[in-house]
């Protein structure tokens, strides 16, 4: 696992850093009690349910945030949980000892900028594409956000870029288009 | 199953459409999960409003198809490069990567290949068998019983996540209020919709499935802590079908393996990866002399085991997926996703009101585990070179299937910003070890246990407790819902075999 106890550059930031646990136990409190403050304006008979369920979070949160506290050495190394199971969810590299996983360091912790930098540019990316298909359509949206895309990943070769935009445009045109008749957007611009 | 409805289901499995959705399914959930990093489940999730369009039975059998072969993909890169495609594939590493380096490579997979066939098969046989009795006890329930058997569901999937309890149970609480969004349909007051119109209908499924799963996934991918997958066509040598005493050798293992891995499928929450555990170490503790020495250094055996078992499992978790709508596993929650848009209610009524569907999509299950023995090993030389596709050109194919998948449900944009906002918090729950799987299950049932819970309360006319206690059904639910308080026990038993595992191999 990468996040596996070692001596790394983090361990020794102040140990007043919130750990991740801890973020998460008050987030879900300040959710909670934001939802449950809504549920004020809602007739007694829809408000029932909803306050049992938010009752519930608050108190796992609570539990998570009390746990978080009393273990507030934890180092980020401290998590142990790896991203779970599941059934078939992990990312499954992780579980690989000996091939060519970097050495988890406090460069590449699992909050570290390095580590979260490509996510965040990744999500970007594709909140743009998602504004943009909205104005001028999907097909155009998606041959630039491929193209876009795949550049940013470092893909520069010509038949690359091309093959994958025709191949993705002709499968989406061919099963949703053709098969399922779904109206994809034509955008703001051309309606 | 009488004779008629057999050839109902059969004329509804024996048509060009279903079997080339089988065959689709099979070549794609060998791809997927051979590739490190892309799960069957994020391929399930992917491909369920491709099936919106097309028949229930071709729907529904190509996403079991991508579930089991998905299954057996995980250990093709494990087998290749000590890489489990699933974390079901990480015992098929141990021996499996060890005949690689002695050059058996291709024998390991040939091994695999059948044992994972096998494995799938008497589980498809014992989901024949044990679901439609099951299913029987379902058509008695009513309003009480929905409601328990919802709470039952999120507790199980809840405790038996790998990661820590209370942080399953947050998920499938997250899950039940995300259930609530929209307009309560009892007295038409909106919740939670903040204003907007789009989540009045609340929250949809399956843009929120495509979410949590796939799009939580590229972003994970995207963190680029990728594996180099260049070694895996070196390790393709040898040949692939094992001989005859070969066969002989692993006869017995591969029996019980299909055994335990079904035991291990039917109990909710256990998945593949305990199971492909239980097989592995079950394997070696019956193995003798030399035989016992081998594990760990290159034994047939050894992969043999651990690939029966956890396709096994397959099989073996639709039985209370199908029966009780309850999924043992984040595939299994996605698939019921795709049960769900096609309107096919898990249940009593699933066997006997839509038989001819239901045991057609069984009987294609049965036929995807034949048809993946044989492509697998037809095909490995191609899946071994597919897998070489770089993730930097798999990462935006996906988004774009995701963007387009989540329109296409219900034609509406605002459903690619559910699943938009459902992949970033996804992401952010999974790095803080929220699993999703039990945010989907809370979401499905959430409505099921809401009107179960509100019905029964006037079916109860002010006496709750006495009502439920009178119930004899509600009773057993209510035992198995103590039970289940004791499963994470069970559980985390047969996990703490896993890292000892580990170990060795880590050593090795």
């Amino acid at each position: 696992m990468p996040q596996s106890p070692s001596p790394s550059p983090t361990a020794a930031r102040p140990r007043r850093t919130p750990t991740p646990d801890l973020i998460l136990g008050l987030s879900l409190i300040a959710v909670s009690l934001g939802f449950l403050a809504y549920t004020l304006g809602l007739s007694a008979q829809a408000a029932a349910w909803p306050r049992g369920v938010l009752v519930l979070l608050l108190v796992l949160a609570a539990a998570i945030t009390v746990r978080a506290l009393r273990s507030p050495a934890a180092p980020p190394g401290k998590r142990p949980e790896p991203v779970p199971a599941g059934g078939g969810e992990s990312p499954a590299q992780d579980e690989a000892p000996g091939t060519e996983a970097p050495p988890a360091d406090g460069e590449h912790g699992e909050w570290s900028r390095a580590v979260l930098r490509r996510p965040a540019l990744t999500l970007a990316v594709v909140v743009g594409y998602v504004a943009l298909l909205e104005i001028v359509g999907f097909l155009p949206a998606t041959v630039l956000y491929l193209l876009g895309h795949l550049w940013f990943g470092g893909v520069r070769d010509w038949r690359i870029l091309a093959g994958v935009v025709a191949g993705v445009v002709a499968f989406i045109q061919l099963l949703f288009v053709y098969q399922l008749s779904v109206p994809l957007p034509t955008g703001l611009l051309f309606e | 199953m009488d004779t008629t409805l057999l050839a109902e289901a059969l004329g509804n499995l024996l048509t060009p459409q279903v079997l080339l959705a089988i065959v689709a399914g099979v070549v794609g959930g060998i791809l997927i999960g051979a590739l490190p990093g892309l799960s069957g489940t994020m391929g399930i999730a992917l491909l369920v409003p491709v099936t919106f369009g097309m028949d229930p039975v071709a729907g529904i059998a190509m996403l079991t198809a991508i579930y089991a072969a998905a299954t057996y993909g995980g250990s093709i890169s494990a087998i290749l490069i000590n890489t489990p495609g699933t974390p079901a594939g990480a015992a098929t590493a141990l021996d499996g990567y060890q005949l690689t380096r002695q050059g058996k490579g291709a024998k390991a997979l040939g091994v695999s290949a059948l044992a994972s066939t096998a494995g799938g098969l008497v589980s498809a046989f014992a989901l024949l068998l044990l679901a439609p009795p099951l299913a029987q006890v379902s058509l008695a329930f009513s309003a009480p019983e929905y409601f328990l058997i919802a709470i039952f569901g999120l507790l199980i999937i809840g405790s038996l996540s790998a990661g820590s309890l209370l942080k399953g149970f947050v998920a499938g609480a997250l899950g039940l209020l995300l259930a609530t969004v929209g307009i309560d349909i009892l007295t038409g007051y909106p919740r939670f919709t903040f204003g907007t119109t789009a989540l009045q209908s609340g929250i949809q499924l399956v843009p929120a499935l495509i979410g949590l799963f796939s799009l939580s996934q590229v972003l994970v991918l995207a963190e680029g802590r990728g594996t180099d997958r260049t070694g895996m066509a070196e390790g393709l040598r040898g040949r692939a079908l094992p001989t005859l005493a070969e066969l002989k050798r692993i006869g017995a293992t591969i029996l019980r393996s299909s055994g335990i891995g079904v035991f291990v499928g039917i109990l909710p929450g256990a998945g593949g990866d305990i199971g492909s555990w239980v097989g592995y170490n079950e394997a070696k503790r019956f193995a003798k002399g030399p035989e016992k020495e081998e594990f760990g250094k290159g034994s047939i055996k050894g992969v043999a085991a651990a690939e029966c078992a956890n396709n096994a499992v397959t099989g073996g978790a639709m039985i209370p997926l199908l029966t009780l709508g309850i999924p043992g596993g984040s595939a299994t929650a996605v698939i019921l996703g795709g049960l769900l848009i096609h309107g096919l209610q898990p249940g009593g009524a699933l066997f006997a009101e839509s038989g001819g569907i239901t045991y057609a999509i069984i009987l294609g299950f049965l036929l995807a585990n034949i048809l993946m023995g044989i492509i697998a090993i037809a095909g490995a030389r191609f899946f071994v070179r597919a897998t070489r596709v770089p993730m930097s050109v798999l990462v935006p194919v996906i988004v774009a299937l995701c963007v387009v998948g989540s329109f296409a449900v219900n034609n509406s944009l605002a459903d690619v910003w559910v699943m938009l906002v459902a992949g970033a918090v996804g992401y952010v729950l999974r790095k803080v070890g929220v699993p999703p799987a039990p945010i989907v299950l809370g979401l499905i049932l959430g409505a099921i246990a809401e009107k179960g819970l509100r019905q029964s309360v006037v079916m109860a006319q002010g006496d709750m407790i006495g009502y439920y206690l009178s119930r004899p059904l509600s009773v057993v639910l209510m035992a198995l819902i103590l039970l289940s308080l004791l499963a994470p026990v069970l559980a985390r038993w047969l996990r703490k075999r896993i890292p000892e595992q580990e170990r060795e191999k880590a050593a090795a």
